[in-house]
């Protein structure tokens, strides 16, 4: 019960925060998400049945309210309401309608933890498709310009690879062989025979693949990254990348692992591709913003990479370089959102210099940089090598492409930090340095990566006894 | 007293089947009485309190409608009143969302009759209960002749509620254009049920399809006639060219109102021509027509709409593009008539909220809506948007809305039943359909309310009163309730 409370509480809440007034829905929000995280940590601390919910909901077409905190998710769920916490701390400090914001960022915080939690397939989608919803609200109307264009072209991109899932699910579910449908993962798993497998994982597949994004289905990205209010890029850089990439791992380890290690190696030049593409594109950029969708894109690349090496190591890394990532990346987008609060430009040759007037912002911005870049000691050198070590024996010509993606990394992260942070002054008014809210909010981010990166076994170990279940 | 003793009893006289029939009936002529009771031209003293007493009589009566509806068993289903009548569980839900569209209607209508200055708001709410009762008789119908007496009942009441406003030439032309063509379809609709008299020697549904006369060429052409007659209710390619004009130009919440419930009553008809029919070769050159033209219609419906500027006409094609998903049902007949209802429930609600919100908006900014003056609504008319954005995600079939739960169930049971292609279709169409309701409902939200809006000032009387509210948000909570526990509702058709 407790679990269905990590979906239940936000939507309900958020639900509730856009009939509040002005005052006092952000403080809501906080405090939503602050209980959200108690209960995931007590969840994990506490008895094993009370992590897992399921309860029949509408028997004729397979769907059970069916939640359960596992190995796989744990990162993620304990990840969303924090970024979200973040998130919504580091937004803009005058907005016309904060109420709407709180309750939008609550929405799709919600639809999120029931995304990561959901252990039956037709959950799994609808959670999928909601959290379109807040997302469209949020970017339409909280977006620096060009809001309802950049909805419109996010929402159609994610359509056209999520209602071809939606068919898929339908087949799974219906398909006339089946007596009773059931679209539960425990018992789909080892279900779908293996030639099935091929022709109805193409679905799911472009939904996950267009999520994340991979190239060629990233068209949507640089514009949404670059005109979403950063908070919210937070959370769809930090986490929603992240449905893709679980799904992809969740829905194909579990149901389609015959189709998955068919499709690895060709899933696998099409990562290489998104990570080289992705560093290039970072290095010729201009926009504060676009460099770090761009650098997104890249590691996600990485991420997929594992993730289709069908090897354990490589999966493993992976998971955990989701939720490296989701840390380092999101902390970078904190970053922007501060920056944005001080009605910075986005272009990066006006700024230079800026760690004279913000000496705190630039240290603590240089940790996160160096998180992303994949720093010894912090949150995503783990899971990268991991990654690479997997992929190494099977796919040594693309693990060696790949590992150019964090050689470029470290070029593209650092130039931006070079020339936002230090060189000759911008054209900019002198802004205020972080206060101790601020330092708090991007102290978090630097604190879990610390963690990841001094003790991943801390984190590995649910995630490798999750996945010896698995393979 | 002769014409008395030639009247017969029928011998399975029901009465029980027969209650809504009844009820409808009386309401419509209470209503008329009640506002028969003032002189032409002359203002009424004091209060006036027919209005009230129409509306609140109506509205208790289709509420003890949609209870007994509800209450009544359908599972066993049973014939009356010389047989011309059936009683199952298809014309207990059709006649349940009839008498919720009803509802619906006389709920949100006086608001509309009092913003063109027109008192004739007991008038208005006999014609909606006149219109009712065609629609129930047409579900109900287990004979051609009483289809078409149905059909024609409803039609003539709705050709009076198109032109209601006769002051406004969009509603005059609305009305006219609706009563020529369909008055021609139901021409067309006459001639088939002849030719299939001719054919099978009997009016009564059950004794056609035994009589074995079916398979002939009068047959063929029959039922292709009666196909045309009611799929021009159902406004589907390439029988919807009406429908956006009829639509814009009648009174919002006569769109409304017919755009869910005449679709009811005809799919209902339709269902148990296919059901009766569906041997022999009218009903396999039945089953071609309807297959290509709902292909057809989920595609055209879709993609005329993406174009559309004005919200009602948006509507309109969105309403052609869902008769076509709806008409996978009949398609595939086995076990499809609970997905099909459950569909219809799911279109109803966001349907007609969407056009009840559509109402409101042209009452807060006294004009036409159109999809350019709705942008950044939500920061002027928080709640009107958020009811419209609700329902046009249930209508794109999103997640968690009721219009997501009945895709769900149509198209799982269209697959089920082993036909891919219709289901294929349909998510294609509900593609394309998505990026114009979900188009709409993302520049509700956008823009900042410092923006000055463009356009007259509404009079403060003409806002919206409560039972408008009311209307609308019985739609939005049905939208969300159906989308989130469906499962009660879903047991029970």
């Amino acid at each position: 019960m407790m679990v269905s409370l990590l979906v239940g509480l936000p939507v309900v809440c958020g639900l509730a925060a856009y009939l509040m007034k002005e005052v006092g829905s952000r403080g809501f929000a906080l405090l939503v998400m602050a209980i959200q995280m108690g209960i995931a940590v007590s969840l994990m601390e506490g008895a094993e049945a009370a992590r897992r919910v399921h309860q029949v909901w509408i028997p004729e077409l397979g769907l059970n309210w069916s939640l359960a905190l596992d190995g796989a998710n744990v990162l993620l769920v304990l990840l969303t309401p924090l970024l979200c916490f973040l998130a919504v701390l580091a937004a803009p400090r005058e907005l016309e309608n904060p109420a709407g914001l709180a309750g939008g960022i609550l929405l799709l915080n919600g639809f999120l933890s029931g995304l990561f939690l959901a252990q039956n397939l037709g959950l799994f989608y609808l959670f999928f498709e909601a959290m379109l919803l807040p997302t469209l609200m949020l970017v339409s109307a909280y977006a620096r310009k060009e809001g309802p264009e950049t909805a419109l072209k996010f929402l159609m991109f994610t359509l056209v690879g999520s209602l071809p899932m939606l068919l898929g699910v339908l087949i799974l579910a219906y398909s006339p062989d089946v007596a009773a449908p059931n679209l539960d993962f425990e018992s789909l798993q080892g279900k779908v025979p293996v030639h099935r497998q091929i022709y109805l994982f193409f679905p799911f597949l472009l939904a996950f693949l267009v999520k994340m994004p991979m190239v060629p289905f990233h068209g949507w990205l640089p514009s949404l990254y670059r005109n979403s209010p950063a908070c919210v890029t937070v959370i769809i850089a930090g986490l929603m990348s992240k449905a893709g990439t679980y799904g992809l791992m969740k829905v194909g380890l579990l149901v389609f692992p015959g189709a998955l290690n068919q499709l690895g190696p060709s899933l696998g030049i099409l990562a290489v591709i998104t990570i080289i593409y992705g560093a290039l594109s970072a290095l010729g950029s201009d926009s504060l913003r676009e460099i770090l969708a761009y650098s997104s894109l890249s590691h996600l690349g990485m991420i997929a990479f594992g993730l289709t090496s069908s090897t354990a190591n490589g999966i493993a890394g992976a998971t955990l370089q989701m939720a490296a990532h989701a840390v380092a990346t999101g902390g970078l987008f904190l970053v922007v959102a501060l920056l944005e609060r001080r009605h910075m430009p986005d272009r990066m040759r006006r700024f230079g210099g800026l760690a004279e007037f913000m000496p705190r912002l630039a240290a603590l911005a240089l940790f996160l940089t160096l998180a992303s870049l994949g720093q010894p000691g912090l949150g995503s050198f783990p899971g990268e090598l991991m990654i690479l070590t997997g992929t190494w024996p099977a796919q040594t010509l693309l693990t060696v492409l790949a590992t150019l993606g964090i050689v470029l990394a470290a070029a593209y992260l650092l130039r931006w930090y070079q020339r936002v942070f230090t060189g000759p002054i911008g054209t900019y008014r002198e802004p205020q340095d972080l206060d101790s809210l601020e330092t708090f909010v991007l102290l978090v981010p630097i604190t879990v990566t610390l963690l990841i990166g001094f003790c991943p076994a801390l984190f590995l170990t649910p995630i490798q006894t999750w996945l010896e279940g698995v393979l | 007293m002769l014409l008395l003793a030639q009247l017969q009893i029928p011998s399975d006289l029901n009465l029980l089947g027969l209650v809504p029939i009844i009820v409808l009936g009386l309401l419509m002529v209470v209503s008329l009485c009640l506002e028969l009771r003032d002189e032409p031209g002359v203002e009424p003293e004091g209060t006036d309190l027919a209005r009230p007493a129409v509306l609140g009589l109506g509205a208790v009566t289709l509420i003890g409608l949609i209870a007994y509806y509800f209450k009544f068993n359908g599972d066993n289903a049973f014939y009356h009143f010389n047989q011309m009548l059936v009683f199952d569980r298809l014309t207990q839900v059709s006649g349940l969302l009839i008498a919720v569209c009803a509802l619906l209607a006389i709920l949100a209508g006086p608001d509309e009759l009092e913003r063109h200055r027109n008192t004739r708001g007991g008038e208005f709410c006999a014609l909606i209960f006149s219109a009712s009762l065609g629609m129930v008789m047409m579900a109900s119908a287990a004979s051609t002749m009483v289809m078409f007496l149905g059909l024609e009942l409803f039609s003539i009441a709705l050709y009076l509620l198109c032109i209601f406003f006769p002051d406004s030439s969009a509603s005059r032309e609305s009305g006219m254009k609706y009563f020529l063509l369909s008055s021609a379809a139901s021409a067309v609709l006459l001639y088939g049920f002849a030719l299939l008299y001719g054919a099978t020697g009997s009016t009564w549904l059950v004794e056609m399809s035994d009589s074995g006369g079916l398979g002939g060429p009068l047959a063929v052409v029959g039922t292709g006639l009666v196909l045309c007659g009611l799929l021009f209710k159902l406004a589907s390619v390439p029988f919807h060219f009406w429908a956006p004009d009829v639509y814009q130009g009648a009174p919002t919440t006569v769109t409304a109102y017919m755009s869910v419930a005449t679709k009811v009553a005809a799919l209902a008809a339709l269902w148990r021509m296919v059901e009766y029919l569906g041997a022999g070769i009218a009903g396999q050159l039945a089953h071609l027509i309807l297959f290509s033209l709902a292909i057809l219609s989920m595609l055209v419906g879709n993609f005329l709409a993406l174009s559309q500027k004005d919200l009602k006409r948006m509507l309109a094609y969105s309403g052609v593009a869902n008769g076509g998903y709806l008409l996978i049902a009949p398609i595939i007949y086995q076990d499809m008539q609970r997905p099909m209802l459950f569909f219809m429930a799911s279109y109803l609600l966001g349907n007609i909220g969407a056009f009840l919100a559509v109402a409101q908006i042209e009452a807060l900014q006294s004009g036409p809506a159109e999809r350019s003056s709705v942008v950044g609504l939500f920061h002027r008319q928080p709640w009107v948007a958020a009811c419209f954005a609700i329902c046009l995600v249930s209508l794109a079939g999103l997640p968690p809305m009721a219009g997501f739960m009945g895709k769900f169930l149509l198209f799982g049971k269209a697959i089920q039943a082993g036909n891919l292609i219709l289901p294929v279709f349909g998510i294609v169409g509900s593609l394309i359909g998505a990026v114009y309701y979900l188009g709409t409902a993302i520049s509700l939200f956008s823009g900042s309310a410092e923006e000055p809006f463009e356009g007259d000032e509404p009079r403060a009387e003409d806002a919206p009163t409560s039972t408008s509210h009311a209307a609308l948000a019985i739609c939005c909570l049905g939208v969300l309730v159906l989308g989130v526990v469906p499962g009660s509702f879903l047991s029970w058709l």
